[in-house]
């Protein structure tokens, strides 16, 4: 089993007494620490226009994870890849992955906030053709010497993308998709399905059936199995609890909650929920690894067991809470927790 | 007077053994390097599409650089504003500036390249034009709550860019320019003109003199008079020459002579280079600040009295030269040179 820390949102919640240059500093000495202690990988999410600062810039954020680093892979997860245009992502990628020395991995979803494609310029309707579309000149500005592309959606002259990634023959492109048309090109693309925090056990449970049945059917197999969750660690459940509730349900309520409409959320019963008023810590309590050493080991082979995780990102810093409590729980997962499955 | 490293360029020349990921690992660590030994600014450069990997991802690098230091100044230089769009550039931007806690001096041009345009799908022909609304909507982006834009290029619906830049109200904002639309533009925006290494001395001379009466004309002043340089000092100056000459040559008649078609270049007698061929060393050897410590001070001086620059920007990294000599000539530079220089 291996262990992520993030994906990082980079959140400052309204009223808090600290900056986002303190944010990000603090973020980049937890990445540092993270690699020190054994975590494997560290991962951002994206998402734009947010009064508190959430991060917008993806691949600028993780060059400097890898510039702090030396051994962990660097993750996107997810970068929304139709809000971008596909040839300087071909070219930020790579340089990434040169800064990282081949340690990126390149996490995408289609994006779903209507107001980010407005704001970007960008048609909503039609990302998930324009996704592939870009993955197919992606794949070709990373592989080829040169190459020009003609598209439903982009044109691109004859070009030669330089430098090209390290990897060979490029960084692994994972997905992240909640609907049965991302599931089914994630198979497609042969790419890791990364299952989404918002998303209860039971609705993974479906999501990789469906995933799996498409991975047959395209013959493809995928070299993960990644999850997110939250996950706070401390001495009792009682103590981890208090300290992570109030970071948990900014997320929990006040995005996906808050953006049930425009993308479907379940409460742990399954009932689906219409806005962030219904989020309550009680009602989504389940799909949170939150607790003392031993409860997160319990929940952990829950997922282990039943979708066969493999990959746990753990996101650990939640928005207005003290970047020193996370450091304590970070340490004490990696004591306590972590070599019970790496044995 | 103020010292800086860069443009950093990472290019990698055919038949070159090392890579890439060696040439990012060993910028960065030349640049916290050059910190340490009193260099105030590092800088990048930005081109697409060329065979040796020139870096084509400015602010993506320019976070790595921030992370990787503490005081000095991170300076796109130059960001090719019309190659990206604006709301992304903000965003970025404004990361890049958070990370190094308030270190970032966005520099901007407009571009030249057409293949650069084209290939990532933007005008060539009104990129000016589209620069000044870009700027326009990355200010507005900066230092409004929310703003929404209507021009005759972009239109922009009501947005909220965050997180803010750290410094207030934005980044300084400087200028690359070679033309007098260029020069009035800096002017207009009370942006530091930074002098490119492709100029001589004698037309510095004359586009800080017409950029200056643009700033008189428009009330505006500019913080500093940056100019990039190649330099590499040694010992002597035979050794100077004989270990730089290559690498600069890359630069000089690999980029800007064979580039010469789209954007013009002089040599060192102000005539127009006609055929790339004939950009050679000896023909450009007066802009470039290479020699021995007393050669180096003298080459400054030209500037200081002529222009009246206070920031030297030591273009260093030149493409195929070991990154070891580099740093003795950094270092070397650092001991003999500067000190010179800051004892007023």
């Amino acid at each position: 089993m291996k262990f992520g820390i993030g994906p990082y949102t980079l959140q400052l919640p309204q009223g808090s007494g600290s900056t986002h240059a303190d944010i990000y500093r603090e973020m980049l000495d937890q990445v540092v620490l993270a690699e020190e202690l054994g975590y494997d990988s560290a991962s951002l999410v994206e998402h734009h226009f947010q009064a508190d600062g959430e991060c917008p810039s993806l691949l600028p954020t993780a060059a400097a994870m890898a510039a702090r680093t030396s051994r962990i892979k660097i993750a996107t997860e997810m970068y929304l890849l139709p809000l971008h245009r596909p040839v300087q992502t071909a070219e930020d990628v790579a340089v990434v992955d040169n800064i990282a020395n081949g340690r990126f991995i390149f996490g995408v979803a289609a994006g779903y906030r209507p107001e980010e494609f407005a704001g970007h310029g960008e048609e909503r309707s039609g990302r998930e053709k324009r996704m592939e579309e870009q993955l197919d000149i992606l794949i070709r500005a990373w592989t080829t010497d040169s190459f020009s592309f003609s598209g439903k959606h982009y044109q691109i002259p004859n070009t030669s993308v330089n430098p090209k990634p390290v990897q060979k023959p490029h960084p692994p492109i994972w997905f992240g998709a909640s609907t049965k048309g991302g599931f089914r090109r994630a198979a497609k693309w042969g790419s890791a399905l990364v299952a989404s925090p918002r998303h209860h056990l039971n609705e993974l449970a479906e999501h990789y059936r469906v995933y799996g049945a498409f991975l047959r059917e395209y013959g493809r197999k995928a070299d993960a199995t990644p999850v997110i969750r939250q996950v706070y660690c401390a001495e009792t459940t009682e103590k981890a609890e208090a300290e992570s509730r109030d970071g948990i349900i900014y997320i929990q309520a006040g995005m996906y909650g808050r953006w049930a409409q425009t993308r479907p959320l379940k409460d742990d019963k399954g009932e689906l929920v219409s806005g962030a008023g219904e989020v309550t810590f009680q009602t989504f309590r389940e799909r949170f690894i939150i607790g003392n050493p031993e409860q997160c080991i319990r929940e952990i082979e829950k997922y282990r067991d039943k979708i066969g995780m493999d990959y746990l990102m753990c996101m650990m810093q939640f928005p207005g809470v003290d970047s020193q409590k996370t450091v304590e729980s970070m340490r004490l997962f990696a004591k306590e927790v972590m070599p019970h499955f790496k044995k | 007077m103020r010292f800086g490293v860069g443009p950093y360029t990472m290019q990698l020349p055919p038949g070159a053994k090392n890579t890439h990921a060696d040439l990012y690992r060993e910028a960065l660590d030349q640049i916290a390097m050059a910190e340490d030994i009193g260099f105030e600014s590092a800088w990048l450069a930005e081109h697409h599409f060329l065979a040796d990997g020139i870096c084509p991802s400015l602010l993506v690098t320019a976070a790595a650089m921030a992370a990787r230091t503490k005081r000095m100044r991170i300076v796109t230089g130059m960001y090719l504003l019309p190659l990206h769009r604006p709301v992304q550039s903000a965003e970025d931007a404004a990361v890049v500036d958070n990370i190094a806690g308030g270190r970032l001096i966005f520099g901007v041009a407009a571009g030249y390249r057409p293949e650069e345009f084209a290939g990532h799908g933007e005008e060539r022909s009104g990129r000016e034009k589209r620069m000044e609304e870009q700027l326009d909507i990355m200010i507005q982006a900066w230092t409004k709550d929310s703003f929404s834009f209507s021009g005759k290029y972009y239109q922009v619906p009501e947005i909220s860019v965050n997180p803010k830049p750290a410094q207030k109200p934005h980044p300084p904002i400087w200028f690359g320019a070679s033309t007098k639309g260029g020069f009035r533009r800096a002017a207009k925006w009370g942006s530091a003109l930074v002098a490119s290494p492709r100029h001589h001395l004698n037309e510095l001379k004359e586009h800080y003199k017409v950029y200056r009466e643009f700033l008189r004309e428009q009330n505006k002043k500019a913080d500093e008079v940056p100019v990039i340089r190649e330099m590499y000092c040694a010992e002597t100056t035979a050794k100077a020459e004989a270990e730089a000459r290559d690498g600069i040559m890359y630069l000089h008649a690999g980029m800007y002579g064979k580039w010469s078609g789209v954007r013009a270049l002089r040599d060192d007698k102000g005539e127009l280079v006609k055929d790339p061929a004939e950009v050679t060393f000896d023909s450009h050897r007066e802009r470039f600040i290479i020699g021995d410590p007393d050669h180096c001070i003298r080459e400054i001086e030209k500037y200081q009295s002529g222009i009246g620059m206070d920031h030297l920007v030591c273009w260093v990294q030149f493409p195929g030269l070991d990154p070891k000599k580099t740093e003795k000539s950094l270092r070397l530079f650092s001991k003999e040179v500067m000190p010179h220089f800051q004892k007023k």
